[in-house]
């Protein structure tokens, strides 16, 4: 296809309307099945030296001055790769198989704006244009476009979530404690909406889902307490048996150009409560379904390679990932590393891409839903016949 | 249900029926009197024009290499900027007494999206935008508002043009960077022909290099020489030679090419109808009957754009005053709705920023398309929610006045279960949970 026509495909306007798109048994579509995809989104771009970090590459400490890290400080992967401080509550799930880190991957775009490259990340395109969908909800089309199937955490539904398939949505609330009764009434009318009672039913039965805090109410948590708050509710979303079967979280506050610290510090936890959460997230999953689970972890780029003046780090290229879950064939880091040396680094200063972000996706989507490989070049990530899909990512 | 023209007129085609309106007015008189330039106009003293909001930037910024304190104050000034112009729009949306002609304004901003998620720039001029590129025009000639658009700061910023370079004019064969053509297949996609409007790759590239040149006058780097103005042609920046767009060659003509893109761009028929069904989606139905689109679309092209033409001829569709189908109030629409049926006389800080929880928050949309225009791009079920919590926030604010619920109730809500929603409303303990119920209630999120 042209990029074009391509085009024309990906905003063709929305069909069909909201009836029946919601329904309250959140029954999911046959192709989804048990499995489990969560799309945790760093928005901001999350530094990946500093998470998944080269302490093994010889140029390691001059490549990245003042926020090198010793290799006493980090927990060991592999001779070249260690987790950051921040991650260490994820180092036994490195052990038993169930992490797989990433490094040196990057949308197919070179930018170094947050906006065109969360974008790109978003609309599973190849370059920054205005379409009006995600790969996420294309890939809940081509899964059959049972609704129930996806949910949005935490904030306003992510341009990865947008398209046809309507998704349903859940955030904590501040405001919604104490009125229940008010909440009673309101059901009633909106049950003789034929249109509108089915979304609002999926929204009482996700706010009872999700009641997971331990004072039970719904009340948004701030700061780095949110991370466990929406992973939490996330879980328990996923592991119902009838209960959403792709979900999407964000969390911002990744762009660290000044102070962003080593162990201990701003960056390192925001890393922990990453960690925290994502293991609050596997406490919500039966053993059977951890086992059919697989949560990717990534943002839209990586940061340079040197420490700037203040300590911190700008805008780069190669980025790291993560893969966490029952289903994922951990154990290993994913890398075809390019190393840190001078004359390695892209553009003189920035992580030089090995991987296209597409293809880790692609990969796992593939195995983890039995997806063709036409329906994943052409409607999930159109155009993309040429970045093969990896193999071998899950059990 | 028996449908109240007047009813619809104020709810569907404006921005809320305030109580008493119903009784007084003729639906028909009413939305046309609203067809008048200075209805879609916005007069506030307190807001800075573009040019001013440029030199203040300019004066921020000094001169040299630029401090943290610097940057800080920049963005601080953004800032305060943006929340004035969004406090003074909302406003003046819940008070006006032409919604109809405010609706338009909305249309057109959103249909020429800019977002201030993109670039800090951008944040500051946002509002000016609307103020100076859109309202005036919205009566006026479309190929005039898509010239506006395409000259100010925030759209030459947000989709790229500032950043367009002709590969072979001066400033391009010097430092060898090149076309960004953003803007271009937006032009095209977004504001004129729409994406199945017959264009290529190639006449995406023919017309970025036609608009080579286009910038903002002494805020980028390497032109701070230059005079701080809101559109700036830069003859060393232009691609020299002759260029095809939709297989008519121009030739070379500097800052010309761009407006003569434009005008043909605006003339051509896949406009009109993408124009038409753009305007027919938004304010009858998410699906546009292709009669309604047929004739909104030869209203325009045969008025070349005539915009007041075009508002007239909304008003005369089958479904406009009475059609069963209904269409889901966004968010922004659902805010004013409520402080117009509960006769709030401006919004203040907190209530603008509730936008932020219902995630509507004025020219922030998250692609240039703009924000969604139908139901499923609003209606998923944390956002009703929200809408619930949103009404009961606003009724608190009524706590200290005495408020006719039944009046208000039935002065603007249209129910097709009239009996039910009386009847709970009734019964709810006070009459803030009363007014709160109103509303939430499902009846109050369709216009």
């Amino acid at each position: 296809m042209s990029s074009f026509h391509r085009r024309s495909f990906l905003s063709a306007a929305c069909a069909g309307g909201l009836a029946t798109t919601f329904a309250p048994s959140l029954s999911f579509a046959q192709t989804a099945g048990d499995r489990r995809f969560v799309f945790v989104l760093l928005r901001g771009a999350m530094d990946g030296l500093h998470a998944v970090v080269p302490v093994g590459d010889p140029s390691y400490r001059a490549a990245r001055g003042k926020l090198a890290y010793g290799a006493g400080d980090v927990n060991p992967l592999d001779d070249l790769f260690s987790l950051a401080p921040g991650l260490s509550p994820l180092a036994e799930s490195y052990r038993s198989g169930e992490l797989m880190p990433v490094q040196g991957l990057a949308i197919p775009y070179r930018t170094r704006s947050h906006f065109d490259a969360q974008s790109i990340l978003e609309t599973g395109l190849d370059r920054p244009v205005g379409a009006a969908s995600g790969w996420l909800n294309r890939t809940l089309e081509v899964l059959g476009g049972s609704t129930s199937t996806g949910i949005a955490v935490g904030g306003p539904l992510p341009l990865s979530m947008q398209g046809r398939v309507p998704v349903a949505t859940w955030a904590p609330s501040a405001s919604r404690a104490g009125s229940e009764g008010f909440i009673d009434d309101l059901a009633q009318l909106y049950n003789l909406d034929p249109v509108l009672a089915d979304p609002f039913t999926a929204a009482l039965t996700l706010e009872e889902q999700a009641m997971v805090m331990s004072d039970g109410s719904n009340r948004s948590r701030r700061g780095l307490a949110q991370f466990e708050q929406l992973f939490a509710a996330t879980g328990r979303f996923l592991n119902a048996p009838d209960g959403a079967r792709i979900a999407s979280l964000e969390f911002s506050g990744w762009d660290t150009h000044a102070g962003q610290g080593m162990a201990g510090g701003t960056l390192d936890r925001r890393l922990k409560a990453l960690a925290d959460g994502l293991l609050a997230l596997k406490a919500e999953f039966s053993a059977q379904a951890w086992s059919k689970t697989v949560v990717v972890v990534t943002t839209e780029f990586g940061r340079t390679v040197a420490a700037n003046g203040n300590v911190g780090t700008d805008h780069g290229t190669g980025g790291a990932a993560l893969l966490f879950g029952g289903a994922v064939r951990g154990g290993r880091v994913l890398a075809d590393w390019p190393g840190l040396a001078d004359r390695q680094l892209y553009e003189g200063r920035d992580l030089r891409p090995t991987l296209d972000t597409r293809q880790l996706l692609k990969g796992v989507l593939a195995a983890q839903f039995d997806l063709r490989r036409a329906e994943l070049d052409s409607l999930v990530f159109p155009d993309s016949r040429a970045v093969p899909a990896l193999g071998g990512l899950l059990t | 249900m028996q449908i109240d023209p007047n009813l619809r007129a104020l709810n569907r085609f404006g921005l809320g029926a305030r109580p008493g309106e119903r009784s007084a007015i003729d639906a028909r008189a009413w939305l046309s009197r609203q067809v008048r330039p200075e209805a879609a106009l916005l007069r506030d003293p307190n807001l800075d024009s573009t040019q001013a909001i440029i030199n203040d930037l300019v004066r921020l910024r000094g001169q040299g290499k630029r401090s943290k304190e610097t940057r800080q104050a920049v963005r601080q000034a953004g800032r305060k900027r943006a929340g004035d112009e969004m406090q003074a729009a909302l406003s003046h949306a819940v008070t006006t007494d032409a919604p109809f002609a405010e609706r338009l304004v909305r249309f057109w901003s959103n249909h020429f999206a800019v977002s201030m998620q993109s670039e800090q720039l951008v944040g500051h001029v946002a509002g000016a935008y609307e103020r100076e590129a859109i309202r005036p025009h919205v009566f006026g000639r479309f190929e005039d508002m898509v010239l506006a658009t395409s000259m100010h700061p925030a759209m030459l910023i947000y989709l790229d043009q500032v950043r367009s370079i002709g590969p072979n004019s001066k400033a391009g064969s010097r430092n060898g960077r090149g076309l960004n053509e953003n803007y271009a297949r937006e032009l095209m996609e977004l504001h004129t022909l729409g994406v199945d409007g017959g264009y290529t790759q190639t006449d995406v590239e023919q017309l970025a290099l036609m608009l080579t040149g286009w910038t903002v006058g002494g805020v980028f780097r390497g032109q701070s020489n230059n005079k701080p103005q809101p559109f700036l042609f830069l003859d060393r920046v232009h691609e020299p030679g002759a260029k095809t767009l939709l297989n008519r060659r121009f030739a070379e003509a500097g800052v010309e090419e761009g407006r003569r893109a434009i005008s043909m761009l605006c003339q051509h028929p896949a406009t009109a109808t993408f124009i038409a069904t753009k305007l027919v989606r938004h304010f009858v139905a998410d699906q546009p009957h292709p009669l309604d689109v047929d004739y909104i679309a030869r209203v325009f092209a045969r008025s070349n754009g005539d915009l007041r033409a075009v508002s007239l001829a909304l008003i005369d569709l089958d479904g406009a005053l009475h059609g069963e189908q209904r269409k889901f109030r966004t968010p922004q629409e659902f805010l004013i709705a409520a402080a117009r049926a509960l006769g709030l006389k401006t919004l203040d800080r907190k209530a603008v920023r509730t936008l932020q929880s219902i995630r509507h928050v004025p020219w922030s949309p998250s692609s240039p398309a703009g924000y969604g225009d139908t139901i499923v791009d609003w209606a998923d079920p944390d956002s009703l929610l929200r809408r619930a919590d949103l009404a009961q926030q606003l009724a608190k604010m009524m706590r200290r006045q005495s408020v006719d619920v039944r009046a208000i109730l039935a002065d603007t809500v249209e129910s097709s279960n009239a009996k039910a929603l009386a009847d709970l409303i009734a019964q709810q303990a006070t009459p803030q949970l009363q007014l709160a119920l109103l509303v939430a209630s499902p009846d109050f999120q369709w216009r």
